[in-house]
């Protein structure tokens, strides 16, 4: 039987089960709400034409990251700067540390940066990060701490 | 700073859920087939519902083959949705779950998004999209300007073949706005239109439905399908004219005879029988807003369409069973939920019966259509609610 090749009811479920996630990530990467959006429709949209390709050697959700990723990433490129830009000022008193936080995370090598994304927006593991980033595991968890490091720097310094 | 600070931070800097999923925005962005086709097991026979809701629109003459591509995707704005879920906001609910059940759907009027916009000399014609529970498509026209426009609701069946489609006319004071409108299955790339002289255009297409406007004196002879290679993999004749009718749309080819005569709220109705292509037999119903066409195969029991029309106005509605019989049927019986019956009175085989509104009710509606040979032994049976067609 030939199983590859994904069909349309299973990227829409990815794409409902995860949406949050998915627009969460690509909004960081690409650098604003509008950005994403366009990311992850366009992704998908991609994902949907070449569902054929997939040849489910991982999950379908794992096949479609690099993808959404990967479109952010030409949206930002575009856009640039690429630090998350939160089209509403925050509403509780976080507007320095959110300020502090995108010119870290801007400062941060595209790597890094791109591995906290995936770790809190994507909720993503170490194995399924290094499957969107091309690395292994431990290379994961090397990249997160440097990038937890330089980020929690940056935060205490405006906290003190 | 823990671990839970910076994940605090890094929630407040993008939102929970940025922007609202858009799953067809998806598809259309994809050219992908009509995705809820998928999904379902038992798609009922071939059948297009077509609804006229109002024609107080503005003449489109001369329409070129220019869109808006900005438009694609847009969401429909709250009238257009109201429109797609057969206005339920109308006062006009029982004839409204009639189509329901005729198209065994519910619109997805959330999904409801812009197909295209096609300048006019009218206006520009909106051209609004919706999917349906059962698979099918609903789009829904509106001139700028216009208070109302046309809704059409198609469902494809499993062997409709990889191309159909309608030419369509809406009568507006005498005069027309003609175009050629369907849907193409995923192996469809691109779909082209011939005319009678042997010019051929192209027809937009977004997802699976495609639209092209019709200048006056265009007649249409064929839409083309064909494949990301070029190859022709669908030709299906189109003849201008019709409104709803069956899919893929044939054309009578024979004179038409006169068959019956309703005066009904919405005026006078006629219906026209004639032959059909290839063996078929067709039927016209005529009012005086819309004419719709069907032909088909002559069967062994009963062929019928079960539809709404509506006058200019959309003040009043009437709901029709229209059809013919087969050669063994000698005579055809509808039969309501609430026990009740009536004998369909056959001319030439044919029939036409304007359906009393105490059946529009639930529990009164029609249920089955049975044809009987001349010995009275039941030969077909159809059902009608909630099996529509």
């Amino acid at each position: 039987m030939d199983v590859r090749g994904a069909d349309l009811d299973e990227i829409e479920a990815v794409y409902r089960e995860r949406f949050a996630a998915f627009a969460r990530t690509a909004t960081a990467i690409a650098g604003d709400v509008e950005s994403g959006r366009d990311a992850v429709q366009e992704a998908f949209a991609k994902g949907v034409r070449e569902r054929h390709a997939f040849r489910r050697e991982g999950t379908l959700e794992a096949w479609l990251w690099p993808i959404v990723v990967n479109e952010a990433r030409d949206r930002a490129r575009r856009r640039r700067p690429t630090a998350p830009n939160a089209d509403e000022p925050a509403s509780d008193g976080r507007g320095s540390e959110n300020d502090a936080l995108r010119a870290a995370l801007a400062a941060l090598p595209d790597r890094q940066r791109l591995a906290a994304f995936l770790r809190y927006y994507a909720d993503l593991d170490y194995e399924g990060i290094g499957a969107v980033l091309g690395i292994t595991p431990g290379t994961v968890g090397a990249t997160l701490n440097a990038a937890h490091a330089a980020l929690r720097k940056s935060l205490e310094e405006v906290r003190t | 700073v823990t671990e839970p600070v910076l994940a605090a931070a890094f929630d407040s800097l993008v939102p929970a859920e940025p922007f609202e999923p858009d799953w067809v925005d998806v598809l259309v962005r994809a050219e992908a087939d009509v995705p809820f086709l998928r999904r379902r097991r038992n798609w009922y026979a071939l059948a297009v519902a077509a609804i006229v809701i109002g024609l107080l629109v503005s003449p489109a003459f001369g329409l070129g083959g220019k869109f808006l591509d900005l438009f694609t995707g847009s969401p429909a704005p709250e009238h257009v949705k109201t429109e797609l879920s057969f206005g339920t906001n109308q006062g006009n609910d029982q004839v409204d779950e009639l189509m329901r059940q005729h198209v065994k759907s519910t619109v997805l009027v959330g999904q409801a998004r812009g197909l295209l916009a096609v300048p006019t000399s009218a206006g520009l014609l909106h051209i609004w999209g919706a999917p349906t529970s059962d698979g099918g498509l609903c789009t829904y026209m509106l001139l700028a300007g216009a208070p109302h426009g046309w809704l059409a609701c198609d469902t494809l069946a499993p062997d409709a073949g990889p191309l159909v489609g309608t030419a369509d006319a809406h009568n507006v004071d005498g005069r027309t706005l003609r175009y050629v409108s369907g849907q193409a299955r995923e192996r469809v790339v691109s779909v082209e239109l011939k005319l009678e002289d042997g010019s051929v255009f192209p027809v937009r297409k977004v997802g699976t439905f495609f639209f092209r406007a019709l200048a006056p004196g265009q007649q249409p002879a064929a839409l083309v399908g064909k494949d990301g290679g070029g190859s022709v993999v669908a030709e299906l004749p189109v003849a201008s004219g019709g409104l709803g009718g069956v899919l893929p749309p044939v054309s009578p080819v024979g004179p038409r005879r006169s068959l019956f005569v309703l005066q009904t709220r919405i005026g006078k109705v006629t219906m026209h029988g004639a032959a059909g292509p290839e063996g078929k037999r067709c039927w016209i119903v005529t009012t005086a807003a819309e004419e719709g066409t069907a032909c088909r195969d002559v069967p062994r029991g009963v062929e019928f369409d079960f539809n709404p029309y509506y006058n200019s106005e959309q003040t009043e509605r009437i709901v029709l069973l229209s059809g013919f019989v087969g050669p063994q049927v000698d005579s055809l019986q509808l039969r309501f939920e609430d026990g009740s019956h009536v004998d369909m009175a056959l001319k030439r085989a044919y029939f036409l019966y304007g359906l009393p509104r105490r059946n529009w009710e639930a529990g009164h509606r029609p249920s089955v259509l049975v044809a009987r040979d001349g010995g009275g032994k039941v030969i077909a049976r159809r059902d009608i609610v909630p099996d529509g067609l």
